[in-house]
């Protein structure tokens, strides 16, 4: 089989390449290795150290209060169940400690103003300040949810005070300003108990993967779809360094027909492609445990994946004159349209409707949505829509570039 | 193999003129001609890569453009590029052409040792051939379209830029070869690579075959005629007026600093061609005579030198 | 100056390619672009960006239509009442990304909580996803909310029912009033704000983790990624020259071996300069990246950042064999600065080990600079030390090229 021996012929000298095969396989495991790790060590959630809070206690409540909301709230922050998350400290002066957090020496300020407790039995409402570090607003966002949490905690026996003082005096008791002490006590003896806010979490699907698993799926996807269309590209290239080599002209010197060397050269592409697919998706199942998915739904995409890579190669090669120049040609044009086609933007989260869209502009666009279902364990039938559209795009692509080529190269293809 | 009438353009161009040839089975017949002469073209038309505006090509009673697989099948071109893969050895090479040609399993592996054998390159069959020198891949480059046993070979200037004894080593491979029964169609703009092998010899220029025949009826058609060639230095331009007129001198052409003069008795002359000059005040630093041969001839035909660059 | 002959020569070979120009700043200006636009996608009020969620009330109690209210009223999440009978489909809806998450109220579930034992809420989400887990926080907020609520109203409506002879369910519903009014403006309230510049004041935007400008990480991120980009043209131009053997014979004329690298690396920090200069003129105009604010510290970032960007485009010029060789390891070089030292996303949220081993790489020191000057506020004597790192960089990678070229020369 001639066709069989031209498709060989490109795949050895594609996998031959010690560039090309950094590129085909090296960077994508490297990249998605990169951020599997940045995210690896959590479980659930970006892990931060735990912030370095400064307290500056500015309340001066009245002799003989009940409660002093500084020393409460200084040890509801040092409560052992926040340990993991913030490190609470006393500050003494508001200038230095604000510029310490400016600088980045501390996490966060609290400052608990100096009538707090005064108002707060006067039936008022105080507002604590917190002041966070600029250059790390997601410790920045920890705190302040943690910081609030407390706070509610605390607010909840005012809450009630005030609700039982006014419902006491609706209906004409004399004591209510008892009544309303002793709610608050109840609900103080209550205590913040974490185990009221049940919830239970329910995956939307079985077997929970790890956060860092996730991430690692969706950038591995990513980037396999990126690299994937460049070995396209270059595949499709390959006809030009022949040309160059004079290979191209001495093959039609040989009884070799052009559509057996057309052939072959799509052999070699799809080939060259579906090899570096699978070896990309064995090595990530095994390095990072990605579940890629069901193997038909698997089987299918990436066979849509090959086909949408090696057209999208092809129509590219139409605006390249000669191979030096279809390096930065492809590196461009792949590098914006693989941006478009959200590649860059995989495992960001809620990304505006517009960047979807716009994704659907772009061959790596679809062929992301068809990986997208594949991780989602949907089955061929769910998946046939994406898959489909992603088929035909690909036939399209190679529907014009294909007679351009052979214009191009009319000599033999 | 038949060349009836062959005819191609290149837009304002015409590269072939109507050019008819024959070549006998067995034969080995040179294609000489300057650069640019319609060489090359005529090599793709026979092989069918290009399409003849006009006219017909038959190798071995196949019609290049009815049946272009089995003419290809008969033919084996070596181009006048190394047309190899760099990347991949000699022997992985050998084994794509060979499949190309049709070959395969066991034929395959037997036809590509015996010419990696033939090539000498036996020795570094498992090397990349980017990393071969230049007569390395010449060999190469030959036999990779020796793999199925052509009826006839096509010779693109195979021994352009390569060291005299890789040079010589081609020369015997091609004379081996129609030793044993192999057409040959030798393209070169050496003369004496054309004298040595060839059979019969076609002299080609601007399109067309301007004198086909032996080495031997070719200078015949200069007659007994000797070249002399005279070194003037600055004031060539207008000295060949000078010797026009000389008895026993046909033809007077100047380039360079050069005069090129065909002459029934050249040794006979010199000493009125020296008289001349001296007569003309025309100062000649050199002077060469030679016994007829094809630059003569194709001087003769053309009133230009063959070759421009004369090594 | 032989120095600046070869300079010229270099800048001119740099330039003759008009994809420079795409290369230099076309592809860093729309990487910004986008990436800060997708950044923006939180912090942004313009549009309702919560996340929707599904609510299926299979309890249909006054109680879990307060907790309804309770997450209407959040600032992370809408939700949407979804037909009781798409339970089941719920994992289905939040799998293919139509909800962030599904609330699901069990039978039930009001009758518990009026009784005080809260049965347990069922949030269909993934928690394996920064927009689940966002989610999940929003309903877990909005739940303790109600439940603090239900707490106050049920404490103060006991107390006193004890003493009047009002019907306790009419007590309820009114102490239930009353404690969400309360719960609108509670005794406590965290007001946070962010230290330093540029706006001291602005308010700490969360969740994303990139500020509350987008572009304070997009702009100065890809600043840094091209900067390693930008000199694979300064790098090719010096491989070819070695491959020629032009740089051999610039070695047999008069000119000094030290001058010959001087030229070439001032091509590449002219070029490369040039480049950082534009972009964050552009960062300061267009996306109002506050580079200004502390000019001398900027600028002093900037030479730095060239200067290293520089040397690596010597180390690379040194060593690679041929063109396609400098665009591989250049790519790998920008991938592996960029991934690694915090141009794409800040190193704060990585874990402690990554962001420890991304500040092996000189890149992470001009993003910890830049984020300083950006977001701090910080000026010259703040940065320093990241500059210093940054500067011995410079000079091991300079040291390295230099001794290579001599190899390659001898």
């Amino acid at each position: 089989m001639k066709a069989l021996a031209i498709a060989w012929r490109d795949v050895r000298r594609q996998f031959r390449s010690g560039l090309l095969l950094l590129m085909m396989l090296g960077v994508p495991l490297l990249l998605t290795a990169l951020l599997y790790f940045a995210f690896g060590s959590s479980r659930g959630g970006p892990s931060l150290q735990p912030t370095a809070l400064a307290v500056l206690d500015l309340d001066r409540p009245p002799a003989l209060a009940p409660v002093a909301v500084g020393r409460v709230l200084d040890a509801a922050l040092a409560s052992p169940e926040l340990s993991a998350l913030l490190r609470p400290q006393p500050a003494t002066d508001l200038a230095s400690a604000r510029e310490a957090v400016r600088s980045g020496r501390l996490g966060a300020l609290l400052v608990v103003p100096a009538d707090a407790t005064r108002s707060l039995l006067a039936g008022g409402s105080v507002e604590l300040e917190l002041v966070t570090d600029p250059a790390r607003p997601l410790a920045a966002g920890v705190v302040r949810d943690v910081v609030q949490a407390v706070a509610d905690g605390l607010s909840a026996g005012g809450v009630a005070a005030s609700v039982t003082a006014r419902l006491a005096a609706d209906h004409g008791l004399p004591d209510a300003t008892a009544l309303a002490l002793r709610a608050a006590g109840t609900l103080a003896a209550q205590g913040h108990d974490p185990a009221a806010a049940t919830l239970t979490v329910v995956p939307p699907v079985a077997g929970g993967a790890s956060l860092a698993q996730r991430m690692a799926a969706q950038v591995m996807a990513a980037m396999m779809i990126f690299f994937v269309f460049f070995t396209g590209a270059f595949g499709a290239s390959a006809v030009l360094r022949e040309q160059e080599e004079g290979t191209l002209k001495r093959l039609a010197t040989t009884p070799t027909t052009a559509a057996t060397q057309l052939g072959g050269r799509f052999l070699g592409i799809a080939l060259t492609l579906l090899a570096q697919i699978a070896a990309l998706l064995l090595a990530s199942a095994l390095a990072f445990g990605i579940a890629w998915g069901r193997p038909l739904s698997v089987a299918l995409a990436a066979v849509a994946l090959a086909v949408v890579a090696a057209g999208f190669g092809v129509l590219l090669l139409a605006f390249v004159r000669t191979s030096r120049q279809s390096g930065p040609v492809f590196g461009v044009v792949l590098t914006v349209t693989g941006m478009v086609g959200g590649l860059m933007s995989a495992t960001m989260p809620d990304l505006p409707p517009a960047f979807r869209a716009a994704s659907l502009f772009t061959p790596q666009g679809w062929a992301m949505e068809v990986w997208r279902g594949c991780m989602a364990g949907e089955g061929p039938a769910a998946l046939a829509p994406t898959l489909a559209v992603t088929l035909l795009l690909g036939a399209g692509l190679l529907a014009v570039g294909v007679p351009l080529m052979r214009r191009r190269f009319a000599q033999g293809v | 193999m038949r060349i009836v009438g062959l005819r191609k353009r290149y837009r304002e161009v015409v590269a072939v003129d109507g050019i008819d040839l024959e070549v006998a089975v067995g034969e080995l017949v040179s294609l000489l001609g300057p650069n640019g002469a319609g060489k090359s073209t005529l090599m793709d038309l026979i092989a069918g890569v290009l399409r003849a505006d006009a006219g017909e090509v038959e190798v071995m009673g196949h019609a290049v453009a009815r049946q272009p697989m089995a003419a290809r099948a008969a033919l084996g071109v070596v181009p006048q590029d190394i047309a190899l893969y760099p990347d991949l050895n000699a022997r992985e090479n050998l084994l794509f052409w060979g499949r190309m040609y049709g070959l395969r399993g066991e034929r395959l592996e037997r036809r590509t040792g015996e010419l990696l054998d033939l090539v000498g390159l036996a020795g570094r069959q498992r090397d990349r051939v980017g990393t071969y020198s230049g007569g390395m891949k010449r060999r190469l480059n030959i036999a990779a379209a020796l793999l199925h046993r052509p009826a006839v070979l096509m010779l693109d200037e195979p021994t352009v830029g390569i060291d005299p004894q890789s040079r010589r080593a081609i020369l015997d491979y091609v004379q081996e070869l129609n030793a044993t029964g192999t057409t040959v169609l030798y393209t070169t703009h050496y003369m004496e690579e054309a004298a040595e092998l060839s059979d019969r010899i076609a002299i080609l220029d601007r399109g067309r075959v301007i004198a086909l025949g032996t080495h031997r009826e070719l200078t015949a058609i200069v007659g007994e005629h000797d070249r002399v060639t005279l070194e003037l230095g600055d004031d060539a331009a207008d000295a060949d007026a000078a010797f026009v007129d000389l008895p026993g001198v046909h033809h007077v052409s100047a380039h360079d600093g050069r005069l090129e003069l065909l002459a029934s008795h050249g040794a006979r002359l010199l000493p009125a061609l020296f008289a001349r000059a001296a007569e003309r005040g025309i100062a000649v630093r050199s002077a060469t005579l030679r016994q007829p041969d094809l630059e003569s001839v194709f001087l003769h035909l053309t009133g230009r030198a063959l070759r421009d660059d004369r090594a | 100056m032989r120095a600046l002959a070869i300079l010229r020569k270099d800048l001119v070979q740099v330039f003759r390619d008009r994809r420079a120009l795409v290369f230099l700043l076309l592809m860093p200006l729309s990487f910004t672009l986008f990436f800060g636009l997708a950044f923006s996608g939180i912090g942004d009020t313009s549009h309702d960006a919560r996340l929707q969620i599904g609510f299926v009330d299979g309890d249909g109690s006054p109680a879990s239509a307060r907790l309804f209210e309770e997450l209407a009223a959040s600032d992370a999440v809408r939700p949407e009442r979804l037909n009781p009978r798409l339970a089941d489909v719920a994992a289905d809806l939040v799998r293919r990304g139509d909800d962030a998450a599904v609330v699901r109220v069990p039978e039930g579930w009001g009758t518990a909580v009026g009784a005080g034992a809260p049965k347990a809420l069922e949030v269909v989400a993934d928690a394996g996803s920064s927009t689940g887990l966002a989610a999940i926080g929003a309903v877990r907020a909005a739940l303790e909310r109600f439940l603090n609520a239900e707490r106050a109203a049920t404490v103060a409506a006991e107390l006193v029912a004890a003493r009047t002879a009002t019907a306790p369910e009419t007590l309820r519903s009114r102490a239930l009033e009353l404690a969400r009014t309360a719960w609108s403006t509670p005794p406590l309230r965290v007001a946070a704000t962010t230290a330093g510049a540029p706006e001291a004041g602005a308010p700490a935007t969360t969740v994303s983790g990139f500020g509350s400008n987008p572009y304070d990480q997009a702009s100065p991120g890809m600043i840094v990624q091209f900067a390693v980009y930008g000199l694979l043209l300064s790098a090719t131009v010096l491989v070819i020259e070695r491959r020629q053997g032009a740089h051999r014979r610039l070695l047999t004329t008069p000119t000094s071996r030290m001058a010959v690298v001087i030229g070439h690396a001032l091509a590449m920090f002219v070029v490369v300069l040039g480049q950082i200069l534009v972009l964050e003129a552009f960062g300061q105009l267009a996306f109002g990246v506050a580079y200004l604010q502390r000019p001398w510290a900027t600028l002093a970032l900037t030479l730095a950042l060239a200067l290293w960007s520089a040397s690596l485009g010597m180390l690379l010029g040194a060593f690679a064999r041929d063109e396609q060789q400098v665009v591989a390891i250049g790519l790998l070089a920008m991938f592996l600065f960029s991934g690694l030292g915090g141009a794409w996303f800040p190193l704060e949220i990585t874990g402690p080990t990554f962001a420890a081993v991304g500040h092996l790489t000189p890149t992470a020191w001009a993003m910890d600079a830049y984020r300083a000057i950006l977001l701090r506020g910080a000026g010259l004597a703040e940065v320093a030390p990241s500059l210093l790192v940054l500067l011995g960089f410079t000079l091991a990678f300079l040291a390295l090229a230099v001794l290579r070229l001599r190899r390659v020369a001898s």
